[in-house]
């Protein structure tokens, strides 16, 4: 079924895709710029023009953040869908992304002058925190399928009021990023946020890939996994960790972008099949390029105007996850 | 040498006594069955020995060594078990399934490779090792799964010897597999392997097992030889059936006819 020839197909599409859109993204904006001028700016052959300024100072880092925000969310997803053993289970939906957004927003309100990585610090903390208020609740009533889903609802509903207070308190200029944070966007993205970002991929890819046959083994049952010679629950745990941080950092410079994580995830499985070994490295892959897409959707569609990030990926994630509903429920009875 | 309960008790959240001074050894290369009606306490005692459950009083002990000190990964490659069920929701093919059982080892692809083949073709289920394990029949998904946990003790090592525990293994089997797998478990055991099944069968622990061992109400109530233990009295005492003893044609073993 999910032979190497599907794997490597996949593989390609997906790098064709990424290529042809990252040209497409560069060179689309307020100012055109020809699609030869950009790669002649990239290699640099032309230096030092205002379209140098513009590719280098604006579009290069915001394609870039783009997809690395997408591939923490890819490879978030898929995590989180493998420790909680279901499949509807995105960080976005039990809460990580929830908690993580109202820690940042009130990082940014409480300590509006402080260094860049308090933001992506405050937001690794809330959402970690917010997980486990999520698997608390979950435990408590009663831990069955949807009750995880329902409640990270709970969860995203008190941390969603959390952010509507503090936009009370904020003045003008906090309550346009906060504004901004619900709604997810890529435009205030920098060299310093990438950098960032991009340390942040690296540090929590390494333990989140490594950990692909304790997911495996979890797939088929805690008391399986137990006996296959895994730690469950300090392998559980030291995966929820890892897997908030990448949240955090997705969430920290860009606001909560819903569905990335649930979304891949599910389009890889059907290339690859269910093993996190290619599971977890093609959704970050998927999903990086998903990002890249969506945000060029969202510039172009009523240019001049931007749409919010958030609105383009729930209006694809939106769909999907009822019909992921709707079969896991079909799959069930 | 040997898995070991030592004078186990497990009581349940509610106070109730699930299991009481339970003592039984598994030697290594005997095939040990656990026979006793629904509700006696088997899967509990299974589960506490493979180190699932944590008995209230008294130890479990691994070659010679408490088994909850032992590292998750060493004992793994020491202990195997198959549970009564497991449900899997994702396309797997069986031949990944199986691969699960190296999980332990770091004995590298290609060896790995070997085993998988090895153990796919044991259980007769080679020919299933492409097809995704979710489509797959009910016995079919049992020999995947048993390959899997035979895979993971397949090869001697050098920590000790290995023990295999079944939690009813021909659940859900048709009568030739189900002869089939308990032939291969004990042509398995006799590389020196412990083996402890649960079954409801007489008949097929009486043919296949060294030794039978009754559980009732959480107590060992009975062990021994098949035609020492399996009386047409204690048998009437303990599962409420009339029998009559005949023995086995070829192999000679007492087999339980219900009058």
């Amino acid at each position: 079924m999910h032979d190497s020839g599907k794997i490597a197909l996949f593989s390609l599409g997906l790098v064709m895709v990424l290529l042809s859109t990252f040209i497409i993204a560069i060179s689309f904006g307020g100012s055109r710029i020809a699609f030869a001028e950009v790669i002649k700016i990239m290699t640099w052959q032309q230096p030092s023009s205002v379209a140098h300024s513009i590719i280098w100072q604006i579009r290069l880092p915001r394609v870039l953040l783009g997809f690395v925000v997408g591939a923490l969310l890819g490879m978030a997803g898929a995590v989180s869908q493998g420790v909680f053993r279901n499949p509807l289970a995105e960080p976005g939906l039990i809460g990580v992304s929830g908690g993580a957004s109202l820690a940042a927003v009130a990082c940014i309100i409480l300590w509006p002058d402080g260094p860049l990585w308090r933001i992506p610090l405050a937001a690794f903390v809330g959402g970690l925190l917010a997980t486990h208020a999520t698997l608390g609740i979950a435990k408590a009533a009663g831990s069955q399928g949807l009750t995880l889903i329902l409640a990270g609802l709970a969860v995203n509903i008190i941390a969603g009021a959390g952010v509507g207070l503090g936009s009370y308190f904020a003045d003008a200029n906090q309550w346009r990023l906060i504004t901004f944070w619900q709604l997810g966007s890529l435009s205030t993205a920098n060299w310093p946020k990438l950098w960032i970002t991009l340390s942040l991929l690296t540090l929590t890819a390494i333990p989140l890939l490594s950990h692909w046959r304790f997911l495996n083994a979890l797939l088929l049952g805690e008391s399986e996994a137990r006996h296959l010679g895994f730690n469950v629950k300090r392998n559980k745990n030291i995966c929820i960790l890892w897997m908030a941080l990448a949240v955090a950092a997705a969430v920290a410079f860009c606001g909560s972008i819903g569905f990335v994580g649930l979304i891949m995830p599910h389009v890889v499985r059907i290339f690859t099949g269910p093993n996190h070994k290619l599971v977890i490295p093609f959704s970050a892959l998927a999903g990086g390029c998903f990002l890249v897409v969506a945000d060029l959707v969202a510039r172009a569609l009523f240019a001049p105007l931007e749409l919010p990030l958030g609105v383009i990926t729930a209006l694809v994630g939106g769909p999907v996850f009822i019909s992921l509903m709707v079969r896991q429920h079909r799959r069930r009875a | 040498m040997s898995l070991r309960a030592q004078n186990i008790s497990l009581r349940g959240k509610d106070g109730a006594a699930l299991l009481t001074d339970v003592n039984l050894s598994l030697e290594p290369g005997e095939t040990l069955a656990i026979l006793g009606q629904n509700g006696a306490g088997k899967s509990t005692f299974l589960r506490t020995l493979a180190g699932e459950l944590s008995p209230s009083k008294g130890e479990i002990v691994l070659e010679d060594r408490e088994l909850s000190s032992w590292p998750d990964e060493h004992r793994a490659r020491l202990l195997a078990v198959l549970p009564q069920k497991s449900h899997l929701n994702f396309a797997f093919k069986a031949q990944e399934i199986v691969a699960f059982g190296r999980y332990p080892h770091q004995t590298g692809y290609e060896q790995d490779q070997q085993l998988i083949t090895q153990a796919l073709k044991f259980v007769d289920a080679w020919h299933l090792r492409e097809r995704d394990y979710s489509q797959l029949s009910g016995g079919e998904q049992q020999r995947v799964q048993l390959a899997r946990v035979l895979v993971q003790i397949w090869q001697p090592v050098s920590l000790g010897h290995r023990y295999l525990l079944l939690d009813e293994p021909t659940t859900g089997l048709d009568l030739h597999h189900q002869e089939s797998l308990f032939k291969q478990v004990r042509q398995f055991a006799r590389q020196g392997i412990g083996v402890l099944f649960i079954t409801h069968d007489l008949n097929l622990a009486a043919r296949y097992a060294d030794r039978i061992v009754m559980i009732e109400c959480g107590m060992i109530v009975g062990q021994g030889k098949a035609r020492e233990l399996l009386t047409p009295e204690r048998i009437s005492m303990h599962f409420g059936l009339e029998v009559q003893v005949i023995d086995h044609p070829k192999t000679g073993s007492p087999q339980f006819l219900v009058l």
